[in-house]
């Protein structure tokens, strides 16, 4: 009976320890620890002779932070928008944070401050976004590049010590505080972003003796991949996606508005039946603009307004937390994200005031005619 | 008289026919048989009742014949200028005579006509008969088309032996790992498939030191030919005949993951050449690194950083992973957040140029950096990956830099994940061998700056492995 029931455990590990990821060679497998949500991978590497041998790597995981991130958005001098934001790690995290990123904007995002390297011929080699963008002190470092397919931009607290000459894991948002002072400014209108967020780990990467398996041929290899590039936690701040061109036109701008806020309740920020209507104010007044009637345009963006204040507190202002007071949060029933409600409230006015403007303007030009 | 000759002769045939039904046997085509004679079957004849006269393939033919004996011997003589017409005859050996005199008698009657078997009239040469030989059952006479010549069964003629000729269709260029189809195509001297099922033969050599491989040995591997992985000698790989007289085979070039120039060669039994196709095995577009001044593809004293005398030309990418090069380069020279301490000024500086290790070889595929044709290093291969120095020889990237190099691979290198732009790398554990059963396992890890775990000591492989177009 002994020994059926040993032969029945064994089975039992025997299809428990099976790797669950289809095309892993006999020995590979990813295993993570319950107490550290750490992973360690076994995996196959190719010796120099040719024969393979089984291998070890171990993945810290940078996730063990509770990030709130509040986002701050005003308009600043000349059309332009400032972007601020604060950033708290939660009592209950274990890692302080180092790393806030906004990957993956649009490639044409601009920037106000950033700092051309030009080479011969005046060519610009390079755009450095470092002058760019603001941080909360010394051991903060803003950073940006183009990649070709988008914008990407974040900051990172520096973590050598030049005494031990090692990575100190301490520095960073330590648990229980906060930072502010990331920032910048861009012409570009605010919209709903996912930043990452990652703890202060080493090395972001499997610590491999070696190359490691391939990302992309391998299948232990993408697993492996698949857990490293998912390792952060997702925040959603206003950042600059609403592209304005550099001669307005409000139809345009209100289609591009339209169309990122088509995006939302897919993300749960709003729910179909106010995102739809919302939808219809914005063709609305896309189209009066269009046909140049700014009187009716006018009258779309006001009721759009009208309808976020209703659905949250003091939606118009900007250095406003996300939050809602207590007694709003338990009176409303959700239709919009407090976030999304304020990036949009801002875009409207935006749009107002900019219109309000382009009409004196031309005012202005028919009176000096 | 007349008629009762031709009664006769009739009651002849018929008791003839008997016998040589018994005798009959099916016509077969002619063949050659060996000893220079040539042999065919024999065929059922019909006769016309003289002496050698069964010789007719139809029995109309044997009839006329019959009629034309019967005129000219009786009609001329007889006073009654009587004369036989042939009506019509069955098939059978039936036939319908018409007798006519010149008294205007006429007589109506059947003709039966014997058939035996016989030899045929040889189509070539047919003064020269055939003879039926009882020993093997067949009609034989001397050759009349030596070998190697053969009688076309179809026009009876001899013709001489098939002189074939092979061509070999196919692609010029492969990547490493993937397969090429490949026709060989057999055709004789009248441009037509060969007659007769040939064995068609492929073997594969490749060029050893090609593909930028210096350390060329004839251990390389030559790839393979359809379900043969890997061909083991410059010998014939594989061989199959071609399918039932079409000429044609089909098969795969599984061209190994090193890049290099091989050549196929097809020949078949029978075929007067050999077809040879020249495959590069190779990733198309790859190109020598460009110069740039901020990096460095050389050493101050003229060395190619990391070049070998296994492989001495290790600086090629494909074009966009060498523009991202020269942004990560320029970034990494000048970026305001990117400066080192010199020691003898106690001042932050510019860092040195970026110092590039190995990129790709020529054509890419496989970088066996020990020049055994395996191992890993894998990603080399496609002129998309480069290893920059980052230990603590002259120009590598310092570990106080480490932090915000990362942070400037993952912005610019494309793609919308970020851990897996690049790696830090130390030297993989060393793997036990006959030489050396029992390595030492100094477990170097990148979050340790690759100091080995069992001794302290540094690894100086340490390096950033980049993969510039994100993958």
């Amino acid at each position: 009976m002994k020994i059926l029931l040993n032969c029945i455990i064994a089975i039992l590990l025997a299809l428990v320890a099976r790797p669950g990821v289809a095309g892993l060679l006999p020995g590979e497998g990813i295993v993570r620890d319950p107490v550290t949500g750490n992973y360690t991978a076994t995996y196959v590497e190719e010796g120099e002779d040719g024969k393979d041998w089984i291998e070890k790597a171990d993945f810290e995981t940078a996730t063990k932070i509770d990030p709130t991130v509040r986002s701050k958005f005003r308009h600043a001098e000349g059309w332009n928008t400032g972007y601020a934001y604060t950033i708290n790690n939660g009592n209950a995290a274990k890692q302080a944070i180092n790393n806030f990123d906004l990957d993956g904007l649009p490639i044409n995002v601009v920037l106000l401050n950033t700092t051309p390297l030009l080479g011969s011929g005046k060519v610009v080699l390079e755009e450095f976004f470092d002058s760019a963008m603001t941080s909360p002190s010394e051991k903060w470092s803003g950073s940006g590049a183009r990649n070709g397919q988008a914008l990407n931009i974040g900051w990172l607290c520096r973590g050598w010590d030049h005494t031990t000459k090692s990575h100190n894991t301490a520095s960073g948002i330590q648990p229980g505080e906060s930072a502010s002072g990331f920032g910048f400014t861009s012409p570009d209108l605010p919209g709903v972003f996912v930043a990452k967020l990652t703890g202060n780990t080493r090395y972001h990467h499997f610590s491999f003796s070696g190359p490691g398996p391939n990302p992309y041929r391998s299948d232990i290899g993408k697993e492996m991949a698949k857990i490293a590039n998912n390792d952060f936690i997702p925040r959603d701040v206003a950042a600059p996606l609403i592209i304005v061109p550099d001669v307005f036109n409000a139809a345009i701008v209100l289609d591009r508005i339209r169309a990122h806020v088509a995006t939302w309740a897919g993300r749960q920020l709003v729910n179909p039946a106010f995102a739809a209507q919302l939808d219809r104010y914005l063709v609305a007044a896309a189209e009066a603009y269009r046909l140049n009637n700014p009187k009716a345009g006018k009258e779309h963006l006001e009721t759009l307004r009208r309808m976020l204040a209703k659905e949250h507190h003091n939606v118009d202002h900007d250095d406003e937390d996300d939050d809602d007071g207590e007694e709003r949060k338990h009176a409303t029933r959700f239709s919009i994200d407090r976030l999304a409600a304020r990036v949009l409230d801002f875009d409207l006015r935006y749009m107002l005031k900019r219109m309000e403007h382009e009409h004196k303007e031309s005012e202005h030009k028919k009176g000096r005619d | 008289m007349a008629t009762r000759a031709i009664k006769q002769r009739t009651a002849r045939c018929m008791g003839r026919n008997v016998a040589a039904l018994l005798f009959a046997l099916f016509a077969t085509t002619p063949s050659m048989t060996q000893a220079a004679v040539e042999s065919v079957a024999p065929v059922k004849l019909w006769c016309d009742g003289e002496a050698g006269g069964c010789t007719y393939p139809t029995d109309i033919e044997a009839a006329k014949a019959v009629e034309l004996t019967y005129n000219s011997r009786y009609a001329a003589t007889n006073p009654y200028h009587a004369y036989l017409v042939i009506v019509s005859c069955n098939g059978g050996g039936l036939c319908l005579y018409h007798f006519v005199n010149d008294l205007w008698t006429t007589v109506d009657g059947p003709l039966y006509l014997r058939r035996v078997l016989g030899c045929p009239i040889p189509m070539i040469n047919p003064a020269i008969p055939y003879t039926y030989k009882y020993a093997s059952g067949m009609c034989e006479r001397e050759a009349q088309c030596p070998a190697p010549n053969t009688i076309n069964p179809a026009t009876g003629q001899c013709v001489p032996p098939e002189i074939l000729t092979i061509t070999l269709e196919g692609g010029t260029t492969t990547e490493p790992g993937t397969s090429l189809p490949f026709i060989a195509t057999i055709k004789n001297q009248d441009n037509q498939p060969p007659k007769t099922p040939v064995t068609v033969k492929i073997s594969l050599k490749v060029d050893s030191t090609s593909g930028g491989h210096d350390h060329g040995d004839n251990t390389r591997p030559r790839g393979g030919i359809a379900n043969v992985g890997t061909c083991p000698s410059d010998a014939t790989c594989w061989s199959e005949p071609s399918p039932a007289n079409n000429g044609v085979v089909v098969f795969n070039f599984n061209a190994p993951e090193a890049a290099g120039t091989h050549t196929i060669t097809a020949t078949c039994e029978g075929c007067s050449n050999a077809a040879t196709k020249a495959v590069d095995v190779k990733v198309n577009g790859i190109e020598p690194i460009p110069n740039f001044p901020y990096y460095a593809l050389v050493e101050t004293n003229g060395d190619v950083i990391g070049a070998t005398d296994l492989h001495s030309n290790n600086h090629n990418l494909l074009p966009a992973a060498a523009g991202v090069l020269m942004r990560i380069a320029v970034n990494y020279h000048f970026h305001p957040k990117l400066r080192v301490l010199d020691w003898k000024t106690n001042t932050m500086v510019l860092p040195p140029p970026l110092h590039i290790n190995d990129a790709s070889l020529v054509w890419g595929g496989k970088f066996d950096i020990k020049g055994k044709w395996t191992g890993s290093h894998a990603e080399h291969m496609r002129g998309t990956s480069v290893d920059l120095r980052a230990n603590e020889n002259v120009g590598a990237i310092p570990p106080e830099l480490f932090e915000e190099f990362d942070k400037r691979l993952m912005k610019i290198i494309p793609g919308d994940v970020t851990a897996e732009k690049f790696l830090r790398e130390c030297s993989p554990n060393e793997k036990p061998s006959e030489s050396n059963p029992n390595p030492v396992q100094h477990n170097r890890r990148p979050e340790n700056y690759c100091v080995s775990q069992v001794d302290g000591s540094f690894d100086a492989n340490r390096h950033y492995h980049v993969r510039l177009l994100g993958e």
